[in-house]
């Protein structure tokens, strides 16, 4: 097994001749926490230290108790400071309304990922008709569709059946949704604040590693906890690869 | 300079869900650390976590003949009577334990001045560092749910300044309390941390504000995967020097230099 990416982390080397796209990343502060560091160019400078590509953000404090429209002004400015490292997905919260509104909102800042949708105090079912015409705009906009949690795989499945444009991220590495995964092409698994033992493998081996995406919680967590777990996964360097960038890459572009 | 790494927090023994134990063994643990480049380890034993003088005895036949693993004996309040503390100590030490470890939460017991004197002062004069876990085991979602999980900091606060000379260890000191851990760095000076479970810029901050030497680290393998937590260390923004302190040099030092 050709293990330059483990020895890379094992020294603390940047990322050098690897893509590296962090799928899942915050902006701003959240009530609990101290956020160390969080301006444009100390977020940007510590990517640029680890040797992370880009940065896909969203707003942070949204997802619980924040104002969302708020917090895709302050990520839009991110994206507009620094374009070729940040690229944007727009928060959604579940309830209010207009959604297809707020996402051309985002679009014309510069947010044009997708969107972002979390389930703390938004208990919604993205399957209720409320939620239609928005995942009509992604699915013909082929948009990615990050969420915290999306709920029981047969629910989800029904949505990957009806939307088959919309690229569907989950947001922690569920492994309940690894079959998800493997019978959709348009299902992916994010290995986000997965730092359990083994579970980097045990989760590839479910899913498929063209079907896994690294993410961070960059600025919650820290942006190597998941990089770590990735670097010392008992895997190949190809389909470490794949999850590092590869994958999202393709996302991205396609 | 080389960067050694020694982990504070491993686990030995099968627990009642595989999925908090795929690895178990001794062997298997010191597999895992080779992959990883982690050179030596204080380890517990699950079986402790049950009854605390079968888990450590069964602990004393694994790490035997392995000088990387370090015996981490987990005890409780000697005021009880259930044991002699220096004795107890005595014979820890000479079958290659280094360090204790309390459990306040799992093992219903009061963690104040008044009912840890014996205990603190047999591990004081035994140079054990004293692990802190106040993790709640009956949890479902651990180890996730150590995002949002806390100890109890006032507790180790009080304990900590009446027992200046002793050193204690918070492992899994939460990834969301940076206030409580910070301020407890800032009025004691023999509370250490784990650097495992912290958000994003803290090994810098703590680094500047309260020094390298109140951080050790520690995986909590294999329940959780060190590789991400050596990752953390590795691309921190300090010294050198700074990194191989955490990464092994603090917790050399808390154990006497007696890991060799």
């Amino acid at each position: 097994m050709n293990e330059k990416i483990l020895k890379l982390a094992r020294h603390g080397k940047r990322f050098d001749g690897e893509l590296i796209i962090d799928s899942h990343c915050h902006v701003g502060h959240a009530m609990p926490t101290i956020t160390h560091g969080d301006s444009i160019s100390a977020i940007q400078g510590t990517l640029e230290r680890i040797g992370i590509d880009e940065a896909c953000i969203c707003t942070r404090g949204a997802g619980v108790v924040g104002d969302p429209f708020l917090g895709n002004d302050r990520t839009a400015e991110y994206v507009k400071r620094v374009p070729r490292m940040f690229r944007g997905y727009v928060t959604i919260a579940a309830n209010y309304g207009n959604f297809v509104e707020e996402i051309k909102r985002g679009e014309a800042m510069g947010l044009t990922l997708g969107i972002k949708m979390h389930s703390y105090r938004q208990p919604h079912d993205l399957n209720e008709g409320r939620f239609r015409d928005m995942l009509e705009y992604l699915d013909s906009r082929g948009m990615i569709l990050l969420h915290h949690y999306f709920g029981r795989p047969e629910r989800l499945e029904q949505l990957l059946k009806t939307y088959r444009n919309i690229k569907f991220l989950e947001g922690h590495c569920i492994f309940d949704y690894a079959r998800l995964a493997r019978k959709y092409d348009n299902m992916y698994i994010n290995t986000c604040a997965e730092i359990g033992f083994d579970n980097i493998r045990r989760i590839t081996e479910a899913a498929g590693a063209d079907k896994i995406i690294y993410g961070s919680d960059l600025s919650a967590l820290d942006a190597t906890f998941s990089l770590g777990a990735v670097a010392y996964a008992k895997i190949s360097d190809e389909d470490k690869r794949k999850i590092l960038g590869l994958n999202m890459k393709r996302l991205i572009e396609g | 300079m080389s960067i050694e790494f020694l982990d504070c927090n491993v686990r030995l023994g099968r627990t009642n869900n595989p999925l908090d134990s795929k690895i178990h063994t001794s062997a298997q643990i010191r597999e895992h650390m080779k992959h990883c480049g982690i050179k030596g380890a204080l380890v517990f034993h699950n079986e402790a976590l049950t009854d605390w003088r079968g888990g450590n005895r069964l602990l004393a036949d694994e790490i035997a003949g392995h000088p990387e693993l370090y015996g981490c004996a987990v005890v409780v309040p000697a005021c009880t009577g259930e044991y002699n503390a220096d004795e107890y100590f005595s014979e820890l030490d000479t079958l290659g334990f280094r360090a204790v470890r309390l459990f306040p939460k799992l093992n219903n017991f009061i963690m104040k001045p008044w009912s840890m004197e014996e205990t603190l002062k047999g591990a004081l004069k035994h140079k054990f560092p004293v692990l802190i876990d106040y993790m709640d085991y009956s949890d479902p979602m651990l180890p996730y749910s150590t995002w949002d999980f806390s100890p109890d900091y006032d507790e180790i606060y009080e304990i900590a300044r009446a027992y200046p000379e002793n050193n204690f260890i918070v492992v899994i000191p939460g990834m969301q309390s940076q206030r409580k851990q910070y301020a407890i760095l800032a009025k004691t000076e023999n509370v250490y941390l784990e650097c495992s479970s912290f958000g994003y810029g803290s090994i810098e901050h703590i680094c500047s504000n309260f020094g390298c030497r109140r951080l050790i680290f520690g995986s909590y393998m294999p329940v959780l995967e060190p590789g991400a937590f050596m990752t953390y260390i590795m691309y921190a923004d300090i010294s050198v020097e700074e990194k191989a302190a955490i990464a092994g040099g603090n917790l050399r030092k808390l154990m006497g230099g007696r890991d060799e």
